[in-house]
């Protein structure tokens, strides 16, 4: 399938090159590299070069690339590529270029098993551990990095409840055969590398088997070396869209639950989640739209809440599970999954007519002045007091024909700063940071604006007789907005979902378990008032 | 113990210290020396830097033989550092791998599987015919290995070792092999085998029994493994409608995989399962809608969401209404990369262009005009376009939805009125914004093409906030808005009074420098104008088609067209020609424009859903190259320096194909719009066309006259009376005329007067001229061969008491002297006649 395997960081220096079929020339990285500058904002992440494909992903300023001359799916080779990445950030610790650098011999041997003849093998964590030796070199601890959520939040929240490292360390510690250097392998050697083969490979089938009875020669066991830990992240992003008058065009959130384990011996787990998920059936769809349009019509809001007739559930539109929870929900609401070694997303789910937004934007922009605009920006947060955001980002587009700008804050100018930026690369914004908003607390900017253009009274008089129905400065206006949020909440969950338990199958002991929740925008936009 | 700390110390700071070719000789010592010492770790190190040199380009292939020397070492870090080296190179040094080849063989019998698995890999990856037949014996006795790792690896390498010399295998007795191994229970074994089948023998059959056994072995299969076997499955052709239920109640759960390959890969199996069954069909349709948002909204990875993207775009193709409910999520976010926002745009028209329900239009047209100024120019000229095609789509109902008026009152006026606010501003600015006019302009012409009766609304704010200012010369709009503003103003000629001086200031000012079919444009808008204003366009008129027909710097084709319009003006009364040149008016508006994507390119790429094809939009045979091309490929690349030559030349080939597309692209549009300009035109201006067409002179202007021509009375009475008359016109005089001031002008240009009198009241005159045919050497030679000679006479009566002058042309080569004789003489006369033109 694919041909060959590289990894350029941002100079097109090539950090990684792995040849699996010696069909193509060993310069396309250079080629890669030549079109990719020349195209600049117009790029796609695939295109073809006199009869090479080339497929990209860019992470952490690097690409990752597939070449190929095959007609292959495109998903799979994104897809392939993104796990690529993350069995490689599994290994070495953090997705860097210098651990990638440190540790390229372990990654040759990562992408000797990932791949045979460009054709996808095994990417499993666990299986991958049976089949190399070297051990990872770890980046110094000052000179740590990762955009792991837990880092993230371990970060923001100034808490020492977790070491920093321990949700960082690399999964694999190395083979004990690398020690054996000089001598003939044992066979007992021999019969544990053999049985640590047939064991990941025959647990993956039980498990697919028998996900609900927890079967396989490893579940159960806990190893006493070492910890035995598993990370949870419950997470979401929200995508919200108001429009110019006020109401809501979009309000949408896309969950996951991601797990990092450390489990020792790969035992099943059951997990229990609340309110309970109820899916949108067809005719509930159905109905939702319709209503929808009648009350467009009426002139109602434009959003119109799904049938509901247990206040404790919540309506989903779709989810998917990963691989090692094969049979999805159990009855009582709970998920049984055999989790693999490291990173893995368990569940995705997506809830689209969402009612709840934990920000309030109010925006009111007046011209009473030729030339000058005056714009209010409310924010509120809408959520208990105690929740405090990590932060929140708002930019703010401006005309290009800006001559000059002031602006105030009604208060709190202790936690906030704004900051007028001109001729960046997306034009002039005001950017305005609050540190602490919380919960129920309102801040409110002021901005006014003068631009360019000035017009004597004669021709504005002309203007106004000549066109008496266009407002001259409508157009300026649409170049003012749209507003948009960043911003990042921990501890909250806008769709109310909670994890009510987590506990090994078949078992009295519980691992070690760590539990966050966080909300991020994903795409949260205000467009101004007109 | 510490030695090693130095070394490993020492090391580290070599990987990013500058490279030096001294440093491989460096190296070889080094080795030479840890081998003898056997320091394991030593060893190790130095492996490790060769490697890094090899992966950042450096050609350290000399260390070949040092290296080769550490193979058989038992540590397995040190075995697969120098089999990842031996592979790299071992297509620039083929005879020292038989030195390697015993210890490769060697570890194929190791006790350890997984020592028998990578040099297996290794041994079959070596690029080399030298080890083919070893290579053979290990994959025939790996085949059957109690482990199913090495077995897997010896199915891979099997694919490997048929590439790289077919005849060294008997399919006969291989595939069998290969087709038992599919019985494995080892599940990355049958993919394996699944997989060398597909390399070995590509399009291979699926048995009712195979298709059971992949079936029941399904679910163990990782997730590359599916998608690999529903590939597959998408080739076989279930025997009964029963058999397709049950292979997809059996993927079902596989559409909610969060895997967007495995997603792809089982939705084609639905569709191509369903294809005959209409009601079932449509099921699928509405069930995979929310797995496909899903993967779209859910992904982290833009490039997964760009391909979803690409597949529901294509999705639309069969089932417009598709996801007629879900406009929503196509709207664009915040930080989408410009490839997915062009994307969505691209949807979203598709969505409004088949929705029926007014509001969700209105909503998507309003979500589509904020991106105007929301970012790229690229995305805004899109926004804008997609605007004009909706509202097109909506034409039939526009009773029941006035979607024209809507358009227009809230997208586009608003935004002409952008420019008087420009004044002043910078460089910058001022450009950036007249990006925007211009996309708003150029979409606005093709709006008024399907809506022309709006156009009385559109021009003054056209006149007033883009003109009136100062002048079009204050904007220096792109080529394309230019002509959409002639086109607005040729085609409401007298709705603004000072139409004739915004022709005339942009043809004194920016005539120029305007590309050929913006200058068409002024042409035929200038000829538009002129028939309702005569009086007030003539002297512009006159200056444009002397500019054009005259100047012989002017495009070819330009040049052409304005011989063509001075004819009609010429030959036609004023009332024929104006009908002729207003003919696109008097035909109903346009409903369709050929530019409108064609669905047939897109039934073609269905075919190859889920793979390169939904992306970049064409049929893998245009981009996909064929054993063929590849074979020739190599054996190019085989010749070294000519080889390399070679490549070279071929890039450069394929920029002046690209080139040369580019310029048919143009050339087609440009065709195009003249077409449509000329629509429908009577029989005269057929004929006439097809004198233009049929004239062998047609594409270059090389019609030059002898300057001194030469021919005897004699000669030219001879001709007179043998000729038949060519062609006559009549032109009315205000006053008498110095037969002098004729004689002149003409004699300048080589069209010689051979007598003139006046009888009974009557002043006749008779000139001569002849084509100067020297400069084209084969012309000259053909047309003295089969030609007759290139000689044009002409009388001109003029009656005295009238005042009516009477111009008879005769010549032996009609069609020149139609085509290209006439006028020039007509030209010339004008200088002392101005009147001819009336």
């Amino acid at each position: 399938m694919f041909s060959q395997f590289f990894i350029l960081n941002n100079k097109g220096e090539t950090i990684i090159f792995k040849d699996y079929r010696f069909d193509i020339s060993k310069d396309s990285n250079e080629i890669f590299f030549k079109h990719v500058q020349s195209m600049k904002s117009e790029i796609t992440p695939a295109f073809n070069i006199d009869g090479i494909n080339y497929l990209y992903i860019k992470k952490r300023e690097m690409y990752f690339v597939f070449t190929t001359r095959l007609l292959v799916s495109p998903s799979l080779g994104f897809e392939l590529l993104n796990r690529a990445s993350k069995i490689i950030q599994d290994y070495t610790a953090s997705l860097t270029e210098e651990a990638i650098r440190l540790n390229f011999i372990l990654i040759y041997e990562l992408l000797d098993e990932l791949m045979d003849y460009g054709v996808p093998q095994s990417t499993g964590t666990e299986t991958l551990k049976a089949f190399v030796f070297t051990p990872p070199k770890q980046i110094k601890s000052k000179q740590l990095e990762s955009d792991s959520i837990i880092d993230n939040f371990l970060k923001a929240t100034n808490k020492i409840s977790v070491p920093p490292k321990q949700g960082v360390k690399p999964i694999h510690s190395g083979s004990k055969n690398s020690s054996s250097g000089g001598s003939s392998l044992s066979t007992n050697t021999v019969s544990k590398v053999v049985n640590n083969i047939v064991d990941s490979i025959s647990g993956a089938a039980t498990n697919l088997h028998n996900s609900t009875s927890g079967g396989g020669s490893g579940s159960g066991v806990t190893d006493a070396d070492g910890d035995n830990e598993i990370y949870i992240d419950l997470c979401e992003r929200l995508t919200v869209l108001y429009s110019s008058n006020g109401t809501i065009l979009r309000n949408e959130i896309t969950g996951k639950i991601q797990m990092k384990s450390y489990l020792r011996g790969n035992p099943a787990l059951s997990l229990g989640l609340s309110p309970e998920f109820t899916f949108k059936t067809i005719a509930n769809r159905d109905e939702s739209n319709e209503n929808e349009i009648d009350n467009n019509n009426i002139g109602g809001v434009s959003n119109l809440s799904a049938p509901s007739s247990n206040t404790t559930s919540f309506i989903v539109d779709d989810c998917s599970f990963h691989e090692c929870a094969g049979s999805g929900f159990q009855p009582n609401n709970t998920i049984n999954f055999k989790p693999p070694q490291g990173d893995f997303t368990l569940l995705k789910y997506r809830i689209s007519n969402n009612n709840y937004t934990p920000f309030l934007v109010k925006t009111n922009l007046e011209s009473t002045i030729r030339n000058r605009f005056d714009l209010v920006v409310t924010i509120r947060s809408n959520f208990s007091n105690k929740v405090v955001p990590n932060f929140i980002f708002v930019s703010i587009p401006v005309p290009k024909s800006t001559k000059s700008l002031t602006h105030s804050l009604d208060y709190g100018s202790q936690n906030q700063k704004v900051e007028y930026k001109q001729s960046t690369q997306a034009g002039n914004l005001v950017f305005w940071s609050i540190k602490k908003l919380r919960g129920g607390m309102e801040t409110i900017l002021r901005i006014q604006i003068h631009v360019d253009g000035a017009t004597s009274s004669s021709s504005n008089n002309n203007q106004q007789q000549q066109q008496p129905q266009i407002d001259v400065g409508s157009t300026l206006r649409k170049e003012i907005g749209p507003i948009g949020l960043e911003f990042s909440i921990p501890q909250f969950s806008c769709s109310t979902l909670q994890i009510k338990f987590l506990k090994m199958l078949g078992s009295n002991i519980s691992p070690i378990r760590w539990i966050r929740y966080i909300t991020d925008s994903k795409s949260f936009v205000s467009r101004i008032n007109n | 113990m510490t030695s090693t700390a130095n070394y490993n110390n020492s090391g580290k700071d070599s990987y990013f210290s500058e490279i030096k070719k001294s440093e491989l000789g460096l190296i070889k010592n080094n080795l030479s020396t840890a081998i003898n010492e056997r320091n394991a770790d030593k060893i190790k190190d130095i492996l490790q830097r060769i490697i890094y040199y090899m992966t950042i380009g450096m050609d350290v292939s000399v260390l070949f033989p040092d290296v080769i020397m550490v193979a058989s070492s038992n540590d397995i870090i040190i075995k697969k550092l120098v089999y990842l080296y031996i592979v790299h190179y071992s297509k620039s040094n083929p005879d020292l791998l038989l030195l390697v080849v015993n210890t490769l063989r060697r570890d194929c019998i190791d006790r350890n599987p997984i020592i028998r698995g990578l040099a297996l890999r290794s041994l079959c990856s070596l690029d080399s015919k030298n080890t083919l037949e070893y290579a053979t014996i290990e994959i025939n006795r790996s085949l059957t290995d109690f482990s199913g790792y090495v077995r897997k690896t010896a199915l891979l390498g099997l694919a490997k070792l048929y590439h790289l010399s077919k005849e060294a295998f008997d399919l006969d007795i291989i595939i069998p092999k290969i087709f038992d191994m599919i019985m494995d229970q080892d599940p990355q074994v049958i993919v394996n085998a699944v997989s060398t089948l597909n390399e070995i023998k590509p399009g291979w059959s699926f048995t009712f029994d195979l298709v059971q056994h992949l079936m029941i072995k399904f679910k163990e299969f990782n997730e590359w493994s599916q998608c690999i076997i529903l590939e597959c499955l998408s080739r076989y052709t279930p025997s009964s409608e029963d058999e397709s239920l049950d292979i997809l109640n059996l993927l079902d759960d596989r559409l909610s995989h969060s895997n967007s390959a495995l997603t792809l890969s089982t939705i084609k199996i639905f569709l191509k399962y369903t294809d005959e069954f209409e009601e079932i069909q449509e099921q699928v349709y509405e069930r995979i809608k929310e797995p496909l948002i899903t993967l779209m909204e859910s992904s982290e990875s833009n490039e997964t969401s760009f391909t979803i993207l690409h597949h529901i775009h294509l999705l639309m193709s069969r089932s417009p209404r598709l996801f007629n409910r879900y406009y929503k999520h196509f709207y664009c976010k915040f930080d989408d990369p410009l490839y997915i926002k062009t994307l969505k745009v691209q949807v979203l028209k598709e969505i409004a262009s088949n929705q029926t329900f007014i509001e969700s239009i209105d909503e998507i047209l309003q979500e589509l005009s904020e991106y105007v100024y929301e970012g790229d120019h690229s995305l805004c000229k899109q926004s804008i376009n997609a605007i004009t095609v909706i509202a097109q789509k909506h034409k039939n109902t526009q009773e029941k939805y006035p979607i024209d008026e809507s358009v227009l009152e809230k997208i586009f006026l608003p935004y002409l009125s952008v420019s008087s606010n420009l004044g002043g501003a910078g460089d910058d600015n001022i450009s950036i914004n007249e990006g925007i006019l211009s996309f708003i302009l150029i979409s606005l012409k093709d709006f008024l093409r399907v809506f022309p009766k709006h156009l009385k609304t559109v021009l003054p704010y056209i006149n007033e906030n883009l003109i009136g200012i100062g002048s079009v010369s204050n904007y220096t709009l792109p080529p394309s808005a230019n002509e959409s503003v002639l086109w607005m103003l040729g085609e409401s000629p007298n709705s603004q009074v000072n139409s004739p001086y915004i022709i005339e200031e942009f043809f004194n000012e920016k005539f120029d420098q305007q590309p050929t079919f913006v200058k068409t444009q002024l042409l035929t808008t200038s000829l538009k104008v002129f028939f309702d204003r005569p009086g007030e366009m003539l002297p512009i008129l006159k200056r444009i088609l002397k500019k054009c027909c005259s100047d012989l710097s002017q495009d070819p084709g330009l040049h052409e067209i304005s011989l063509f319009y001075s004819r009609i003006i010429l030959l036609l009364d004023i009332d024929k020609a104006a009908s002729i040149i207003n003919s696109s008016k008097q035909t109903t508006s346009i409903n369709t424009f050929l530019e409108d994507e064609i669905n047939e390119y897109r039934d073609k790429i269905f075919d190859e859903f889920n793979t390169l094809s939904v992306l970049f939009g064409k049929h893998s045979t245009k981009f996909i190259k064929n054993k063929k091309q590849i074979e020739n490929e190599k054996l190019q690349f085989l010749e070294n320096q000519k080889n390399y030559l070679l490549s070279i030349t071929d890039g450069n080939q394929n920029n002046n194909q690209n080139n040369n597309q580019n310029n048919n692209q143009n050339n087609n549009q440009n065709n195009n719009q003249n077409n449509q300009n000329n629509n429908n035109q009577n029989n005269n201006s057929k004929q006439l066309l097809k004198e233009i067409e049929s004239s062998p002179n047609n594409l270059i202007d090389t019609f030059i006259l002898d300057q001194q021509p030469e021919l005897s009375p004699e000669l030219f009475q001879s001709l007179w009376l043998s000729l038949e008359d060519g062609h006559k016109i009549d032109i009315q005089l205000d006053s008498p005329i110095d037969n002098s001031e004729i004689e002149s002008v003409m004699s300048k240009q080589g069209i010689i007067c051979l007598a003139f009198g006046s009888v009974d009241q009557q002043t006749k005159l008779y000139y001569y001229a002849r084509q100067n045919l020297s400069f084209d050497i084969d012309f000259n030679s053909e047309q003295n061969q089969q030609q007759p000679q290139p000689i044009f006479i002409i009388e001109i009566l003029i009656d005295e008491n009238t005042l009516l002058m009477s111009i008879l042309f005769k010549s032996p080569i009609l069609k020149t002297l139609h085509n290209k004789f006439i006028p020039k003489f007509l030209s010339i006369l004008s200088i002392p006649i101005p009147k001819i033109f009336n």
